[in-house]
């Protein structure tokens, strides 16, 4: 395989464990998926869907009562599973880089922005004092911070949420790693912030040819700035593909469900379509599809034996027993 | 945390079985304490009784914890001693605890109280504790009520002060919004929605401070501030086995343990206190 | 105008202190609410949107009387509010709450039978034979089983939670509920299923609903009118149909097309609305929205713009609003000038 054909993130049934008192929580079982260069790849679930955990399985971040029991992740080829902590230093500091969702938590309160940026570069390498520094006033200015010199002075909490989160976002593409892991960078900031925001990542993934691996709840944030989603129910990946294709056309009940529930502008119904039941016990192993206690469309096999994501159409992968029959009724049921 | 990891009592009623075990032992070893102050003095022999035949006896069959150089029964005096130890701790404990809760409560409530209160207590706190104390004392003269005295004078202020910073917290929580929205009275909201959330820490600190009390106690004791010899009080005992702590070390480490035994137990009962007090942790 | 509103707000000012106390200057004021005036019907359902800093919450308060505004009237069913330090019970109990963080809002020392049953009883709404009925009634109303009233906070799901709180604020069977980001909180399908029983309880019982939201989408769905607020001021108030097409406020217009919507080919290449949010401190000259509107003009710095009537029913702050042309011509119909 050529290096340009290399995907920047590699997942192989991956599953990852909570230790608990009782057992254990999986976090995230058999989760496979690929992004590819200059690619925003979205993973979309709710509370407990094990989408965090996995973002941070990929940059070694795991909580310590967390940890990797099967499966593999690469970044740009490299293996992050079973590096040393040596080697995951190194592949941080080359290949990946964290935007987190709040910007505040993420800065040091007492280093003014320049001083954070600058070390953020000299862990890149850059020793030379003025080139740092021109490389600081290039990089603000590529994420939309005209009036560098001033706020490079400036401490976090002088600085507006949005601005935060714009720094932030500096830092990580300061030393152009291959791959930005965000991890709902949006929630935390207005909906005119947001916008502004998720038009900067777009932009610059196009620029640089970086890849992004995004986080959120919001099915509306991936629709609006991801190439492909990846959508999570219970620590499985339950549906891939195209952001286009997986909105328009679900092929997992899930997702469709997920889909309906979603109020809209313009378009007027006494009622939004509720997913009954409960979101999943992760501590309950289950052997069939996890969705199933909640699906409408469930049947005999479906709370029995676990479906794997296999080829819907073209791209699109789904995790369900029933795809191929239940089509036309998803696609109609999700808007 | 620290509880789970010691057996929970698995026999016996439900309503035992969820209280942590440290708060069970803790309570046990007071309650032993609290029995032998009130029923030993009937089985000893005088502590007071002067014997010169036998002045620094290390403990035997007849003298269990040995003599003094008095020849004075240390066991005895040690259990004699207990009354006024205990009665001392709870005496200095139970009114600083409700006068302080009282004064915080008012303070977090009541705007230019607060401001009289806190600045009452910043002089108080600004002296160290133990110097407050003694100069105290040592200005009104030496004795038990005196070192009374000292004690509500500072004791009531560390209360006072986690209170009112407890009331000013709790009373921004949604939760007792919630209730002036609904057009509960401010009484009601602050009898069942702040004080209930409020107590947990002046009663924690109380637990902790019922053994430093008794260090007081004994502080003052030692100093010669407060119980006067030849009383038994643990604190006077370990000042007369100072002298004599190469020959007769029981002298002093005996009524030490003493000591220990007390302010174990009652550390025990502030940590199962706190885990029971905290909703979202227990029961 | 057929009837009396139910609610009628006038000129509502409130700045709070912020900044360091010194010994000579005076502490800066941010300015969380000006000159806000609505009108609310009986039975209606509003929705009042805007970003953080907008005052939303701030007017929230002012209307359950946590909060006691600066200046301005807060009329309710005609009897004046504005004066009074403790509200009258029957009008206390009148206008209640739905907070935003479900589990802060409940006493983590009761447990939900409790914290139901308290306002019962201390209002003598029903007597004490008949208060577990009426509990299990008003827990039964918002979907939760009678079974969960010996549980505490802790032991509840995000849902379920939310669900005591609205049980708890209809126990004293208000006229108007206000729910202050009722649904940020929460999962996207445990939302729909609150949202949900919003408009099924607000059809059942009559309610008149006060929905403050910072997402649109969520507003249109469930409201009848709705006002956006900028700064501080109401900016632009209407009918929830003009978030769809017929927004007047280049604001408005903004906000509306940078919710993300869950459909794909809808992306823009420029952000809806430019800049950052201004200091509440040291507010812009003349309109607020100013430094970030794609039509200012010299005017906009110097003239505050107020709300004026552009339609019936659509009232707008903005020198230079964005008209369609069916605008223009209901504008000619119904203003003279």
């Amino acid at each position: 395989m050529s290096p340009a054909a290399m995907p920047t993130v590699e997942i192989d049934d991956l599953s990852i464990v909570y230790a608990a008192e009782r057992g254990g929580t999986v976090a995230a079982r058999d989760v496979s998926f690929a992004v590819q260069r200059g690619e925003i790849f979205g993973l979309v679930g709710e509370t407990g869907s094990g989408k965090s955990t996995i973002l941070r399985a990929i940059i070694g971040l795991l909580h310590r009562n967390a940890s990797v029991t099967g499966g593999t992740i690469r970044v740009s080829g490299q293996d992050v599973t079973g590096a040393s902590r040596d080697k995951l230093v190194e592949l941080r500091r080359r290949h990946m880089a964290m935007v987190f969702q709040d910007p505040l938590r993420a800065l040091n309160p007492v280093m003014t922005i320049g001083a954070q940026l600058a070390e953020a570069a000299r862990a890149a390498g850059l020793r030379d004092r003025a080139r740092i520094r021109t490389l600081i006033i290039e990089t603000m200015a590529r994420v939309g911070i005209s009036d560098a010199q001033m706020r490079m002075r400036a401490y976090p909490h002088e600085l507006s949420g949005g601005l935060r989160q714009r720094i932030a976002i500096a830092a990580a593409i300061l030393r152009a790693p291959e791959l930005i892991l965000a991890d709902e960078p949006t929630t935390a900031l207005d909906v005119t912030i947001q916008d502004q925001i998720l038009m900067l990542l777009r932009s610059l993934c196009r620029d640089l040819g970086m890849s992004v691996v995004l986080v959120t709840h919001d099915i509306g944030v991936v629709a609006q700035t991801c190439d492909r989603v990846g959508v999570l129910y219970a620590g499985r990946l339950v549906e891939t593909g195209d952001v286009a294709t997986v909105l328009r056309a679900p092929s997992h009940p899930y997702t469709a469900a997920l889909l309906a529930s979603i109020p809209r502008i313009g378009q007027h119904r006494d009622r939004l379509r509720v997913i009954p039941g409960r979101p999943a016990d992760l501590s309950v192993q289950v052997d069939g599809c996890p969705f199933a206690p909640r699906c409408d469309y469930a049947s005999g096999d479906c709370t029995v034996i676990r479906p794997r994501l296999e080829t819907h159409r073209g791209s699109q992968m789904t995790a369900c027993w029933r795809h191929n029959e239940l089509q036309p009724q998803l696609a109609g049921a999700s808007t | 945390m620290s509880t789970v990891a010691l057996a929970r009592v698995t026999t016996g009623p439900a309503w035992l079985r969820r209280l942590p075990p440290s708060l069970i032992a803790g309570t046990l070893m007071l309650a032993v304490a609290i029995i032998v102050a009130w029923t030993g003095p009937m089985f000893t022999l005088d502590p007071l009784e002067l014997d010169f035949s036998a002045v620094l006896q290390p403990p035997s069959a007849e003298h269990w914890f040995g003599t003094d150089n008095f020849g004075r029964d240390i066991f005895s005096r040690v259990i004699n001693a207990a009354a006024i130890d205990l009665q001392f701790g709870f005496l200095c404990t139970i009114p600083t605890l409700v006068v302080g809760t009282a004064l915080g409560v008012v303070a977090g409530t009541t705007r230019w109280f607060d401001t009289i209160l806190m600045r009452l207590v910043d002089i108080v706190v600004a002296f160290p504790f133990y110097v407050l104390i003694i100069a105290i004392v040592a200005s009104l003269g030496p004795g038990v009520s005196n070192m009374f005295i000292a004690v509500m004078i500072v004791g009531w202020a560390s209360y006072a002060r986690v209170v009112r910073n407890e009331v000013l917290v709790v009373g921004g929580h949604q939760y007792v919004e919630a209730a002036r929205v609904l057009g509960l009275s401010s009484s009601r909201v602050l009898w069942r929605h702040i004080l209930p959330n409020v107590v947990v820490q002046p009663v924690l600190l109380a637990t902790t401070n019922f053994s430093a009390w008794i260090l007081v106690g004994s502080a003052l004791g030692f100093l010669g501030l407060g119980v006067q010899p030849p009383a038994p009080e643990w604190g006077v005992m370990i000042g007369e086995g100072r002298t004599f702590l190469a020959q007769a070390p029981w002298m002093a480490i005996l009524p030490g343990l003493a000591i220990f035994y007390v302010c174990l137990a009652a550390i025990l009962v502030g940590d199962g206190l706190s885990d029971v007090l905290r909703p979202e942790v227990a029961r | 105008m057929t009837a009396a509103p139910l609610i009628r707000l006038a000129g509502l000012s409130k700045t709070f202190p912020v900044g360091p106390r010194t010994l000579l200057r005076p502490r800066s004021r941010l300015h969380a609410l000006t000159d806000v005036s609505l009108d609310v019907a009986r039975g209606q359902t509003l929705g009042i949107v805007g970003e953080s800093g907008c005052g939303k919450s701030t007017l929230a308060r002012i209307l359950v009387g946590l909060t006691r505004p600066d200046a301005g009237t807060i009329a309710f069913d005609g009897h004046d509010l504005s004066g009074l330090r403790h509200r009258p019970g029957a009008i206390a109990r009148s206008l209640q709450m739905v907070f935003q963080d479900p589990f802060s809002a409940l006493n983590p020392r009761l447990s939900v039978g409790d914290t139901i049953m308290e306002p019962l009883l201390f209002h003598g709404i029903v007597s004490r034979a008949e208060v577990t009925g009426e509990r299990d009634r008003l827990m039964d109303l918002v979907g939760l089983a009678p079974a969960l009233a010996a549980r505490y906070p802790h032991e509840l799901s995000g849902g379920q939670r939310q669900r005591v709180n609205i049980a708890r604020a209809l126990s004293v069977r208000p006229q108007v509920v206000i729910a202050d980001e009722a649904v940020a909180s929460l999962d996207v399908s445990v939302r729909a299923q609150i949202l949900n029983l919003f408009s099924d309880l607000r059809d059942q019982l009559g309610l008149t609903l006060i929905f403050i939201s910072h997402d649109l989408s969520v507003v249109d769905h469930l409201c009848d009118r709705v006002a956006v607020m900028y700064l501080g001021r109401i900016v632009e108030e209407g009918a929830a149909s003009l978030l769809q097409a017929g927004a007047a406020h280049h604001y408005t217009r903004g906000l509306v097309s940078a919710i993300p919507q869950p459909v794909p080919g809808a992306r823009h290449t420029e952000p809806a609305v430019r800049g950052e949010l201004p200091s509440a401190v040291h507010p812009p000259s003349g309109c607020g929205f100013r430094t970030r509107c794609p039509a200012a003009q010299p005017l906009c710095a110097e003239t505050v713009p107020m709300l004026q009537t552009l339609a019936m029913d659509h009232r707008v702050a903005c020198h230079f609003p964005h008209l369609t042309t069916q605008r223009v011509a209901d504008a000619n119909a119904t203003s003279p000038t």
